[in-house]
């Protein structure tokens, strides 16, 4: 304030006026401006407050870990995965037979490896608060619950519970609450900012054990997976989806188990082709 | 000064106007700032100990990147020239844990660079966020090139152009210095995930996608890394460049039998990459059809009408030294207190432009004008460009060239010159020439039966700055003029003593830069990448006639195809056909 203590000392009265008046008509624009866009009321649903669009078909593109997803590893093969012992002797044992014969050939088409498998997707909004990813291969579908989970779980896909990403922050003057209600001045001072991004978050629990790997790399049923979905938009128009998961496991994996998978946009549905699982 | 209400008032609408402004910073972009560390959840095996040679499955390789890649030694690696290579900015996700820093401007406290520092091979790399244009295309390439960032949402996108040929993978599979990046920075609260898009008209039929996770690790410890390159294997000959005949890689089908990886998607390209190749994987009998198309950008002839149109870039290499660029040769000026030092004189309808180029550098007089070759485009503005300068009082500048030269333009008395007589060095050298002018020691150096048999290099040592002539070019194959003495072997010596006398200043990039006969700036690992392609055609061409084949035979080998994208394209005076045929004779002469 020592600046504006020399500059009223050294202005003119008579601008006094025109000073204050020109102040208060800029701060009332600003904050006028800044609240109508804050203040407009909340999305009446996670479709209308989706950030971004993800519906469409994609198509896996697979230029990592080819030896892993395109062809079936060998028994034992476990590269890359921070595979704890208990892990490794579960997949030691893999035998597909007795998956077979088991039905239960969709342990490797489970939510942790589902979108590693070399396929195309379709993702729709199910209603206002569902999104809804199906694959051709191994024809699974994910269900991603923005309000309360219609799926008690247990099944290959879990129970997911989605949400747009908010960014976090500090803000000194003014804070937008995660309704989108704006406070403003002291009383907000030092308050958490919340704004979401363009990202998906989906937290998926309750999985029926099965595989990270087609060879029989297991995840417990204590599994946990995260995933945020983003989108890119190229210059030459192409869009990419690019899927972050961190998997963790506290029974089979030593540390989180985090991989991208990324694919590409389709103008069109060409190619869908609705391949059962296969545990081979 | 002493009414309250009116201190309130202001305090107040401060208060609000910096809350406005504050929330906006608050509301805005990600901070990447932190060390993170490498992830290896993915493709471990080929970022640790790396592929097979031979192995190149889900990599949308066209029919030019399988034959580079089939060509590649790894022995190559144990030439002190190859040492220090880094990793470049489209492989550095590969290995190696990051720092991330921004740089901030002290005054508006805006974001102009980030910085990303790869403890692996120490490199950091520049993303400047300040809208700055994109350098000239004649600039020097680096092996992180040159990037600009932009926020879309909450993702930084990065653009990265001027990029050094470079592997992306160490099994010979090669991104051109045409290819570019775009990358995509997504931080999702401790973790980083980078999305790579390698693009590249010459090596890859579709881009090479690729995402990479880091994990935030505040208390790493960076480590520094000196290299210093070494001859790792004794009593190699000068220029030795390991490689393999493409069609005879005894490698090629080692994953196959290691990994089992099925024989018809080992060699990779676009269609590996997709989910219907899944079927084909389990047919045996399907073969993976070759993307046969390698895009060769036509070089244009030009008139006397594009070359009024025309203008000259002028790019500063180094200290004293720049290069100026117009429809022929490149010109090399040194410029000094007491005058200008001019290396090539393309073109005569150019030279008002080109002494309106050096006016704007200098106002000094043009003294000495070399001439590298005898090539039109070398000579073309001698006359004028002397006229131009001064040497002493009113003389134009003296025109100084290897001895040659002025023997293949002039004639015996009595018959017509080939060369208009205006155009003629006035001063010749047959034995090692080195003077100090303009402050620094500048060497003449004759490289024996190169691009002709009257080529010489120029070497200024204290900007460190050679200008080599036609010997070197990062747009066309070495034109061999064999009609005026120019020799497959000399062109390869001549590379080779260029390699010799450069040093680069790390990580095999920059220090002594070089400035081609025609092409961008350089420094000695470009030198090395084009003497390498070289040195391996002539293996190959060498490798067919061995067997017997005939110059017909040797053409439709297409020996040259992995290189025909970038420097295939034809002029009106060069193409690939001739340099092959060129090698194809001098190699046959020398087995008689």
């Amino acid at each position: 304030m020592t600046a504006v203590r020399l500059f009223l000392a050294n202005t003119n009265p008579k601008c006094w006026t025109r000073i204050i008046g020109l102040t208060v008509m800029l701060c009332a624009t600003v904050t006028g401006l800044h609240a109508q866009n804050e203040k407009t009321a909340p999305p009446a649903n996670a479709k209308a407050a989706a950030p971004i669009d993800f519906t469409g078909q994609w198509v896996s593109v697979v230029t990592e870990d080819w030896r892993w997803r395109m062809v079936t590893p060998s028994k034992g093969d476990f590269t890359s995965i921070p595979l704890n012992e208990a892990g490794q002797k579960i997949g030691d044992a893999w035998d597909p037979a007795k998956d077979e014969a088991a039905g239960l050939q969709c342990k490797a088409y489970a939510a942790p490896n589902i979108l590693r498998m070399p396929e195309r997707l379709r993702i729709s909004w199910a209603d206002d608060d569902t999104l809804k990813l199906e694959t051709d291969t191994g024809m699974q579908t994910r269900m991603f619950y923005f309000k309360e989970p219609k799926s008690k779980g247990s099944a290959w896909q879990g129970v997911s519970q989605a949400s747009w990403e908010l960014t976090t922050g500090y803000n000194f003057f003014s804070v937008m609450g995660v309704d989108g209600s704006v406070q403003s001045g002291r009383k907000a001072a030092g308050q958490r900012v919340r704004k979401p991004t363009s990202s998906l978050t989906v937290v998926t629990t309750n999985i029926r054990p099965g595989y990270i790997r087609k060879n029989g790399v297991p995840f417990s049923d204590k599994a946990v997976l995260t995933e945020y979905f983003d989108r890119t938009n190229e210059s030459d128009g192409d869009s990419w989806l690019v899927v972050t998961s961190i998997l963790d496991d506290p029974v089979y994996l030593n540390q989180p188990f985090v991989i991208t998978t990324h694919f590409q946009k389709q103008t069109d549905e060409t190619g869908w082709n609705p391949t059962p699982c296969s545990a081979r | 000064m002493n009414h309250p209400s009116i201190r309130f008032l202001l305090k107040s609408g401060l208060v609000l106007l910096i809350s406005n402004v504050c929330s906006c910073y608050v509301m805005g972009q990600v901070d990447f700032s932190g060390n993170w560390a490498l992830l290896m959840h993915e493709d471990e095996a080929w970022r640790g100990p790396g592929p097979e040679l031979g192995e190149y499955e889900g990599l949308p390789l066209n029919a030019a990147g399988k034959m580079r890649a089939w060509s590649w030694n790894a022995s190559i690696n144990t030439l002190p020239e190859h040492q220090c290579i880094p990793l470049p900015a489209d492989d550095f996700t590969d290995f190696g844990n990051i720092r991330v820093f921004k740089e901030v401007d002290p005054a508006t406290q805006q974001v102009i660079a980030w910085h990303e520092y790869t403890e692996w091979q120490a490199q950091e790399r520049v993303i400047w966020m300040d809208s700055r244009p994109k350098p000239s295309e004649l600039a020097a390439h680096t092996w992180q090139g040159f990037s600009t960032g932009k926020w879309d949402r909450n993702e930084l996108t990065i653009q990265t152009t001027h990029l050094k040929e470079a592997l992306f993978e160490r099994v010979g599979t090669y991104r051109s210095d045409r290819g570019t990046l775009t990358e995509h920075w997504i931080r999702h609260g401790n973790y980083l995930t980078i999305m790579l898009i390698i693009s590249d008209p010459v090596y890859l039929a579709k881009p090479l996608v690729r995402t990479r996770q880091y994990v935030l690790d505040p208390d790493q410890k960076m480590r520094g890394y000196d290299c210093v390159p070494t001859a790792e294997i004794a009593n190699r000959p000068q220029g030795y460049v390991p490689d393999y005949i493409p069609w005879k890689n005894p490698f090629k089908l080692d994953a196959v039998a290691r990994y089992k990886v099925p024989e018809v998607a080992v060699s990779g390209g676009p269609e590996t990459m997709y989910p219907e190749f899944v079927a084909k994987l389990k047919n045996p009998n399907v073969k993976v059809p070759e993307v046969t198309e390698t895009h060769i950008a036509p070089t244009v002839a030009l008139s006397n009408s594009n070359l009024n149109d025309l203008s000259i870039t002028t790019l500063r290499v180094q200290r004293n030294v720049y290069m100026l660029h117009g429809a022929g040769a490149n010109i090399t000026i040194q410029v000094g207190d007491a005058s200008v030092y001019v290396v090539d004189t393309e073109l005569a309808p150019l030279v008002p432009k080109i002494l309106a180029a050096i006016k704007q550098i200098t106002d000094k007089p043009i003294r000495y004008i070399i001439n590298t070759s005898i090539d039109a485009d070398h000579i073309g503005g001698n006359a004028e460009l002397a006229k131009g300068g001064n040497q002493i009082g009113d003389t134009p500048a003296a025109i100084l060239a290897y001895e040659n030269v002025l023997n293949r333009m002039s004639a015996p008395t009595g018959k017509v010159s080939p060369v208009s007589e205006t155009l003629w060095p006035t001063e010749t050298y047959a034995t090692p020439q080195m003077q100090f002018y303009n402050g620094e020691g500048i060497q003449l150096i004759h490289e024996p039966s190169a691009h002709t048999d009257g080529d010489t290099i120029v070497y200024f040592h204290g900007s460190d700055v050679i200008s080599s002539g036609d010997i070197f070019s990062t747009e066309t194959y070495p034109v061999i003029d064999r009609k005026n003495g120019g020799t497959f072997k000399g062109i390869l010596q001549s590379l080779n003593h260029i390699i010799e006398l450069s040093i680069p200043k790390g990580h095999q990039e920059g220090g002594t830069y070089i400035v081609p006969g025609h092409g961008r700036i350089c420094d000695q690992a470009d030198v090395v990448s084009y003497r390498d392609m070289v040195t391996m055609i002539g293996h190959r061409i060498a490798d067919l006639l061995a067997d017997g084949k005939t110059l017909e035979q040797v053409l439709a080998a297409q020996p040259t195809m992995d290189f025909d994208g970038r420097y295939g394209a034809p002029t009106p005076s060069w193409t690939k056909e001739m340099f092959i045929e060129s090698v194809y004779n001098e190699l046959k002469e020398s087995k008689k």
